[in-house]
């Protein structure tokens, strides 16, 4: 088994491990190494994105929503890894999104809720970069979680709680 | 709704095989539905240890039934010439990504009960999802055979839905799903002669269990296809026929008991003055000239919630700063119940719970039940059932319930004498009371904080905890208490309190009871029941067959309503799951099924946002039907409505009727084959 040392930026902080297997999956590093159990593990081939975490390649570079559980950890070595455990401010404050999703009764069992935060997270840093007109709003929002499953709520919610924070983030829509 | 001997059965059958000597029309039928998975998010998982010194096996699952588990964890040891020395299972119940049924006596338990009582570490099983498809609970695949007949003046004069449903190799809650289908076979509809049959067969498959909608979905979508053949095949509006049709509060259900839900009329009469419906015509041959082809479809459902005989348990106590903890044996598996039964405490205790504990079972020994069939009325512990799995829709009428009692007994018992304390009054009743900005009030007396009143109750040794176990059986089993010198009647079979500045539980024993059995039921038809109704737009690609939502009205008469988000969020939640059930989802229950391990999210569909016309679904809210209604469980019956609406939908759309579902692109294609 390929074992790496990995170093990474996680949530802000810096991880390095020696001997990890190469090929271990993020979410299982996140969960079993780490102790960070808001990733969650669903379909375990990328299809239903509950496992979704947001990476930037490179320093300045944009967020990208991918899925952690088909990423091997050797995938993310000097990498900056944002899960759902990185959103609160430091002074102990929900991220919009999480207090929206809260407002919205968006989430029922909760299970895909990391996803969804972790996608809209990302489409929201690709909107700062690039800000798109009102009427845009909607298509974004189906580009970025259109596939995220969720099976308690009927997505409703979800798409209203991300609309009112795009519509309402400064900067975001023209 | 007549009740016949079996020899009158054979008779309605006779008359349904010869229609036109009645006068009637009559259609037949036979309808099928698939093998679904309720693929909840979290595919199960637990852990298990045995702490061999104290004889206890511990289990840590995300389960909705943990006081059945419990059970039969123990029961798997219990023979006495058992060298292993398990005397007690310990369970401790994980909050669960969804459920939907599919947790509900699981073999999961089992599995790793066995396992460590074998193994000197502890284990873990964590199903990937191949494994919760290769192994989990599944809906019961369905066929259903149908007659229906018609008289001249509209009315349905006789109906006929045997009920077939495939249970899987291992008896999980199969019998009881066939009851539901069984008792849930006429549809919404007032028929005076009914032959309903209805059994689940052993099979092959993968275990069949409790699923959300529980053998309704089965036998409904059965009735809701054919009366709209038979409104096609008569001339007549399908909403028009089931209008006039429709059971009416109080109306008899399948069973004979006067127990039909409000606001079937009401629905039919509102579809049908919809522009979706009105229109449906029109915009069918407009859209037909640039090649769409569109249909429109209306169904309506009515099912019952709760089991019918349902046991609760819940715990209320206040500390001395006003803050109040729930402790109950409900699940919330995405439910709401935990932000439901926070909110409950608010009528008679002024505020919201801050905390809800939720899948507590050793909590509750104190109050020392003791389970028996049959009724023992001398004995104060007695009850016929202690506890159940946490489905039917059943938080909103029953767990609200028994909070709501130890609420009760809380505010008499606790607050009302710290009241008095305060206030300097003798006498002081619940109905002289209000809640005011969370302050109590009365009439010519300063308000009083939650928390002040709570200080002065465990400062003063009043009750500030109060743990009930109610029982509901078509009525709740109620009784008279004394605490103190003073004597209350609530709808509780058991109460232990807790009084301030002391830490044991003091068993109250019931007086004077009514009690009930589990059969009670059937006695005092004490079924409960909802009723809701789906009006879909589809289109339909003319070359690949695709089915797409167009456009929906979703309507629920759900009584009282506790939570609007919550209700309105389960309604979205049924919505798609119904979508789902009528267009996407199967897996074959044969050999090439979830079982052979090969299936995944890829292969099995569940619906994305784009399948289930987000921003075009509009939802219908009766109001409540008076003052008292009840606050109906809404989370099972309002999926009922929504596959058999777009299976008529598709009809309407491409003039083949199909009878088996999903209704999926290729059937499509090869219906317009021919």
């Amino acid at each position: 088994m390929n074992r790496i040392d990995l170093d990474f930026t996680l949530n802000g902080e810096r991880i390095s491990k020696s001997d990890v297997p190469g090929d271990m999956k993020l979410v299982d590093f996140l969960q079993e190494e780490l102790g960070l159990t808001g990733t969650k593990f669903c379909c375990g081939i990328a299809v239903c994105r509950a496992c979704t975490v947001s990476v930037v390649r490179a320093e300045g570079g944009h967020q990208e929503a991918i899925r952690s559980c088909t990423t091997p950890v050797s995938d993310i070595r000097g990498h900056f890894v944002t899960t759902v455990e990185g959103l609160e401010s430091d002074a102990g404050e929900l991220h919009s999104l999480q207090q929206a999703f809260l407002d919205n009764f968006s989430f029922q069992c909760g299970y895909c809720c990391p996803g969804f935060l972790m996608a809209s997270y990302a489409l929201l840093d690709k909107l700062r970069r690039q800000p798109i007109p009102a009427e845009k709003v909607d298509e974004a929002i189906e580009n970025a979680v259109g596939q995220h499953v969720c099976r308690c709520t009927g997505y409703v919610r979800y798409h209203r709680a991300i609309r009112q924070v795009l519509m309402e983030t400064p900067g975001l829509v023209t | 709704m007549i009740f016949y001997t079996l020899g009158w059965v054979d008779k309605i059958r006779q008359q349904l095989k010869e229609p036109e000597a009645q006068g009637w029309t009559a259609i037949s039928g036979t309808y099928e539905t698939q093998m679904v998975d309720p693929m909840f998010m979290e595919p199960e998982a637990g852990l298990a240890w045995f702490d061999r010194s104290a004889g206890t096996l511990h289990l840590l699952i995300g389960t909705q039934s943990p006081s059945i588990d419990v059970t039969a964890a123990l029961q798997i040891f219990s023979d006495p010439l058992s060298s292993l020395g398990i005397k007690h299972v310990k369970l401790t119940a994980a909050y669960p990504g969804g459920g939907f049924g599919g947790r509900d006596t699981s073999i999961l338990c089992l599995h790793l009960a066995i396992a460590a009582a074998y193994s000197e570490k502890p284990i873990r099983i964590a199903n990937d999802r191949f494994e919760q498809f290769q192994a989990g609970i599944k809906r019961h695949a369905s066929r259903c055979e149908v007659t229906l007949a018609v008289g001249a003046d509209m009315k349905f004069k006789a109906l006929r839905n045997h009920i077939y449903l495939n249970g899987g190799g291992r008896r999980n809650v199969s019998g009881y799903v066939a009851q539901v289908s069984g008792i849930n076979g006429t549809g919404p509809y007032s028929v005076p002669l009914v032959d309903i049959w209805s059994r689940a067969i052993k099979t092959q498959s993968i275990t069949a269990g409790s699923v959300r909608g529980f053998g309704a979905v089965q036998s409904q979508f059965a009735v809701e296809t054919i009366v709209d053949e038979l409104a096609v095949q008569i001339g007549a509006d399908p909403i028009e026929l089931r209008r006039l049709n429709a059971m009416v509060e109080g109306d008899a259900v399948s069973t004979g008991a006067p127990v039909a839900p409000p606001g079937l009329a009401e629905m039919c009469a509102q579809a049908a003055a919809h522009r979706l419906w009105r229109d449906r015509d029109a915009k069918q041959k407009e859209l037909a000239v640039i090649g769409e082809v569109y249909g429109v479809g209306f169904a309506m459902s009515i099912k019952n919630y709760g089991t019918g005989a349902d046991a609760v348990l819940d715990e209320v106590a206040i500390d001395a700063n006003g803050k109040i903890t729930v402790t109950t044996n409900v699940i919330d598996m995405g439910t709401g119940t935990a932000t439901t039964l926070a909110i409950t405490t608010a009528r008679y205790l002024g505020a919201n719970a801050t905390t809800v504990n939720t899948g507590y079972l050793d909590t509750f020994e104190a109050l020392q039940l003791e389970e028996g069939f049959k009724m023992q009325a001398d004995n104060p512990r007695w009850t016929p059932l202690i506890y159940e799995s946490t489905k039917a829709a059943s938080t909103s009428s029953k767990w609200v319930h028994g909070v709501e009692q130890a609420c009760l007994v809380l505010l008499t018992t606790g607050l009302l004498p710290a009241a008095r304390v305060l206030w300097g009054v003798d006498t002081l009743s619940v109905d002289a009371v209000t809640w005011e900005d969370g302050k109590l009030t009365s009439e010519g007396y300063d308000p009083i904080p939650l928390a002040v009143l709570a200080k002065t109750a465990h400062d003063k040794g009043f009750v500030v905890s109060a743990m009930i176990h109610a029982f509901f059986s078509g009525r709740w089993v109620e009784a008279d208490y004394t605490v103190g010198s003073s004597k209350f009647r609530w709808q509780i079979d058991a109460l232990a309190i807790q009084r301030g500045g002391q830490t044991d539980r003091e068993l109250i024993d019931r007086k004077n009871p009514q009690l009930y059995t589990v059969e009670s039921i059937w006695e005092g038809n004490g079924q409960t029941f909802c009723a809701t109704a789906c009006l879909a737009g589809v289109r339909v690609d003319w070359k690949t067959g695709q089915i797409r939502l167009d456009e929906a009205v979703h309507f629920i008469a759900p009584g009282k309503v506790l939570q609007q988000d919550l209700m309105e969020g389960q309604l979205e939640g049924c919505f798609a799951m119904g979508v789902g059930q009528a267009l996407l989802e199967v897996t074959p229950a044969d050999g090439s099924g979830a079982g052979d391990g090969l299936w995944n999210l890829h292969v099995y569909h569940v619906p994305l946002s784009s399948d289930v016309a987000l921003g075009k679904v509009e939802t219908v809210t009766l109001p409540p039907e008076s003052p008292d209604a009840p606050a109906r469980g809404i989370a099972e019956v309002a999926m009922i409505p929504i596959a058999p609406a777009i299976g008529n939908a598709v009809a309407h759309a491409t003039g083949v009727r199909f009878r088996k579902l999903p209704i999926l692109p290729e059937d499509v294609r090869a219906a317009w084959r021919g």
